[in-house]
């Protein structure tokens, strides 16, 4: 068991003698300079990613100076004006943050609940399923949604729920039901979100989990079936824990992006209506940044973000290591 | 796997950037050293013909099917920047889009040598990037002077400066938004007179909802409808003097029109409307095409929109609805007791195509626009290419519209470069229909003769650094939004919205009115 896991993750982190040992040799026999030039091809294969996270990740971080500034956008980077942390002040005053932040919280709460664990129990139906053909068919047509744009997925709902032209609407009327008001009603928004994006991305992000399940070694199924396992022993006792080291670690990256719920998903369905229960941190800073040019309280928002994400991240990584055994790294 | 993935893709985009830059910095050659000597070809008299002035522009698409690809490899476009000895490289921007997108492409650095813009104010003013155009418009502008009213001109105009070049608003009218109603519809419940005040106009919109106009035996009827976000529904609240684009002076200060007593009767007015099922259910998400395809289906019997779109619609629901002999017009907007303006903001312009400071050859641009002015100019914009979608043959114009329609080249064409208000000539021979000309006639009537003056045309950007009133005016403001539909749709009573004013003005808005007031009333009385 122990061995299958750590094909998965934390490879380097269960062998630390062996690894600092190879470092060791390597100074002890010849300098970094020769090393690297017997064995160039590596590196210069590494430098495109390198380059990658310099130029798209780490240099934007200085962008992140705006937070303190009064940034404006003719005036560039440096010249504009040093506020320090007054628009974290603005943010922590603001009416209205305290909102954004609860809603941002309870979608992100139901995404873990509903929407997380919804590809895993779809991975593992599809693995009892017996009929290949069956299995293929059915696993195409669930993750086809992925494919379909915010934009058509909210033109679907217009159309299913629409209180005129709905399907829904009409159906309901049909048992001389009234029409529900799905697309502008507060108590259905966050409900309808999180459930279109179950639909969209279900089928999708089952695959990595059925892609874990085929790595389990059928030796263990044999040995359990001739210790007299049912199906669902065997569900608890060999897949599950096949499938942890996976669900662990998306989990964990899940809650690393806790504050981050989809800003598309949230976008298209949002309309006056339904402000209340569904302005969430990344809708609000995409209305104050994108369309306001108020640079400097949406980067704001944005470090605020990050900074919570990397604390979370951070924590439940040790956690999960003390726990389970299981993390990052 | 992941990582290893982006390395691999980013390798290969690096070459492909690589590839495609030594491929563009080929073609750009190209034109520079071919384009001199078929100028000289072409007009032999000058033997130093001089190298096009290279612009860049960023406009609006207008949600048209713009031409994708280079500018320079677009057939219309190559003529008009042959016409006018320019290179020419437009940027199309996704219309409901582009306040945004301007900001980021200025953000990142990138300011081109002309923007179009909807008036002279704005970012770009407020960061003192436009240029003064004055003497370049004296010297390279005559035709421009020549078909742009004084009224377009004096909105572009800050401090005696002019900050654009205008365009007038189709059929030099003053406002953008007007009343439609199915003529026919009124025929049919017997009412033949359009509606002159507010409570007419709810007498009217009630026959629609009860005495089924479209005679299919249902209660199908949408009286009135209009779209997300609440917009177009400026006529309905301009009947009360103010809608929530416009501004007001009173005691002193210069109030946004949507915290005014004037709006709180529209909003009134708006919640009578939908308690009596009067107004769409679903008028706060209709998206366009949804709210286009209500109207063509033959179930909404009014609705605002642009005066230029009179025959349009007319146009679209001849073909949606043959059988029903449907007749679209433009009525003038009903009038509360004791208000003197009623419609919607008066705009005396279309668009304004501004010039920024970063531009290379002023000049050239002016004359880029004052050929757009020609005679020659304007039949380009209307018509198209000459020999290709229309002739011109000892002034008589005959115009290939179904060719220049299938080309998908006729709307974008005039939307983005038109630069004149109202050539009747052309118009006419544009619709090619006498009761086209007629219908569109009457909605600039219409159009003409009503609107709210608008105070803040040239008002400088107002920054108050609360967030959620950044600025004075509306833009989509979603305190307002919220508020005003939870009015309208009776979750809150009307006198809610006296609490909304104040906590308007605790958020920010007693700033914005501040600096607004001061603005107004050290340079505009």
């Amino acid at each position: 068991m122990s061995e299958r896991k750590m094909s998965y993750v934390g490879l380097p982190r269960k062998l630390p003698n062996s690894g600092r040992s190879i470092g060791k040799e390597r100074h002890a026999r010849e300098p970094l300079a020769k090393f690297i030039r017997k064995h160039w091809p590596l590196y210069v294969m590494v430098v495109p990613m390198l380059a990658y996270f310099l130029v798209f990740k780490y240099i934007p971080l200085l962008g992140s100076v705006i937070a303190f500034k009064d940034y404006n956008i003719f005036d560039g980077f440096i010249a504009s004006k040093w506020v320090g942390f007054q628009w974290f002040e603005t943010l922590a005053t603001e009416r209205k943050f305290l909102l954004i932040f609860r809603n941002t919280l309870i979608i992100s709460l139901y995404q873990i609940v509903f929407a997380f664990p919804a590809p895993i129990i779809l991975a593992l139906l599809l693995n009892e399923v017996r009929k290949t053909a069956f299995k293929r068919t059915v696993q195409t047509l669930v993750y086809l949604p992925h494919f379909l744009s915010w934009a058509l997925v909210y033109g679907m709902a217009y159309m299913m729920f629409s209180t005129q032209t709905g399907l829904v609407t009409q159906l309901l009327s049909h048992f001389d039901m009234p029409p529900i008001h799905l697309l502008q009603a507060p108590e259905y928004f966050r409900t309808l979100v999180v459930g279109a994006g179950i639909w969209k991305e279900m089928g999708w992000s089952a695959i990595i989990f059925l892609a874990a399940l085929t790595g389990i070694s059928p030796s263990l199924y044999e040995a359990a079936q001739l210790d007299g396992a049912s199906r669902w022993r065997q569900l608890l006792h060999v897949t599950l824990p096949g499938l942890l080291p996976a669900i662990v670690i998306l989990l964990l990256l899940k809650v690393g992006n806790v504050l981050d719920v989809g800003f598309e998903q949230i976008y298209v369905f949002l309309n006056p209506l339904t402000y209340s229960v569904g302005e969430v941190l990344d809708t609000y800073s995409f209305r104050l940044g994108i369309i306001n040019g108020e640079f400097s309280i949406t980067t704001a928002i944005g470090l605020f973000k990050s900074i919570i994400g990397f604390v979370l991240l951070v924590s439940v990584n040790k956690l999960s290591n003390k726990i389970t055994g299981e993390g990052l790294y | 796997m992941f990582k290893k993935h982006k390395g691999l893709l980013l390798a290969t985009s690096l070459t492909m950037v690589v590839a495609l830059s030594a491929c563009s910095s080929g073609k750009s050659n190209t034109p520079a050293t071919v384009a001199p000597s078929t100028d000289t070809a072409a007009s032999p008299s000058s033997t130093t013909a001089p190298e096009p002035a290279a612009i860049r522009i960023f406009t609006s698409d207008f949600s048209q099917p713009v031409p994708g690809g280079a500018t320079m490899s677009n057939p219309t476009l190559k003529y008009l920047a042959d016409k006018t000895n320019t290179k020419l490289d437009i940027v199309f921007l996704p219309h409901t889009q582009m306040d945004q997108q301007l900001s980021t492409k200025y953000a990142a650095g990138d300011i081109p040598d002309v923007v179009m813009g909807w008036n002279a104010g704005g970012e770009l003013f407020a960061n003192n990037q436009l240029l003064e155009l004055n003497d370049y418009i004296d010297q390279y502008g005559p035709n421009l002077k020549k078909v742009i009213p004084q009224s377009a001109w004096d909105a572009v105009t800050i401090d005696g400066k002019i900050l654009g070049i205008p365009e007038p608003a189709g059929g030099n009218v003053t406002e953008n938004s007007i009343f439609y109603v199915r003529k026919d519809w009124m025929d049919k419940v017997g009412i033949t007179e359009a509606p002159k005040t507010p409570d007419e106009l709810l007498t009217l919109l009630r026959a629609f909802r009860d005495q089924d106009p479209n005679g299919n035996g249902q209660k199908d009827e949408i009286p009135f409808s209009s779209r997300e976000n609440l917009s177009w529904v400026n006529n309905i609240f301009g009947m009360y003097g103010q809608t929530h684009t416009t501004a007001k002076y009173e005691n002193n200060e210069l109030l946004p029109g949507f915290i005014t007593s004037n709006n709180k009767q529209g909003l009134g007015f708006m919640r009578t409307m939908f308690e009596e099922k009067l107004i769409d259910s679903e008028f706060m998400t209709n998206k366009r095409n949804v709210w286009e395809q209500k109207i063509q289906q033959g179930i909404v019997g009014m609705w605002n929109h642009d005066p230029s779109l009179a025959w349009d619609w007319q146009d679209r629901l001849n073909k949606s609805l043959p059988n029903e002999k449907p007749d679209v017009v433009a009525f003038a907007t009903p009038r509360a007791p004791g208000v003197t303006d009623v419609g919607s903001l008066r705009t005396s312009t279309n668009k304004v195509y501004l010039v920024t400071k970063k531009a290379k050859d002023p000049a050239a641009v002016i004359k880029f626009f004052d050929w757009l002015a020609t005679q020659e100019g304007q039949e380009f914009v209307n018509f198209g290419i000459p020999g290709d979608t229309y002739t011109n043959e000892g002034g008589k114009i005959v115009y290939d519209k179904q060719k220049d329609t299938d080309a998908k080249t006729s709307t974008w064409r005039s939307l983005i470069l038109n630069i004149v208000g109202y050539n009747e000539e052309l118009l006419k021979i544009k619709l090619d229909n006498e009761q086209a000309f007629e219908k569109q006639k009457m909605a600039y009537e219409v159009a003409r003769n009503e609107s709210i003056p608008n105070l803040m045309s040239a008002l400088p950007a107002i920054k108050t650094n609360q967030p959620e009133v950044p600025n004075f005016g509306y833009n989509n403001l979603p305190i307002y939004l919220e508020a005003a539909t939870q009015i309208i749709m009776g979750e809150k009573p009307l006198d809610y919205f006296d609490e909304f004013v104040t906590q308007y003005k605790s958020l920010g808005g007693a700033e914005a009115i501040k600096q607004a007031s001061d603005w107004y009333n050290s340079t505009q009385k």
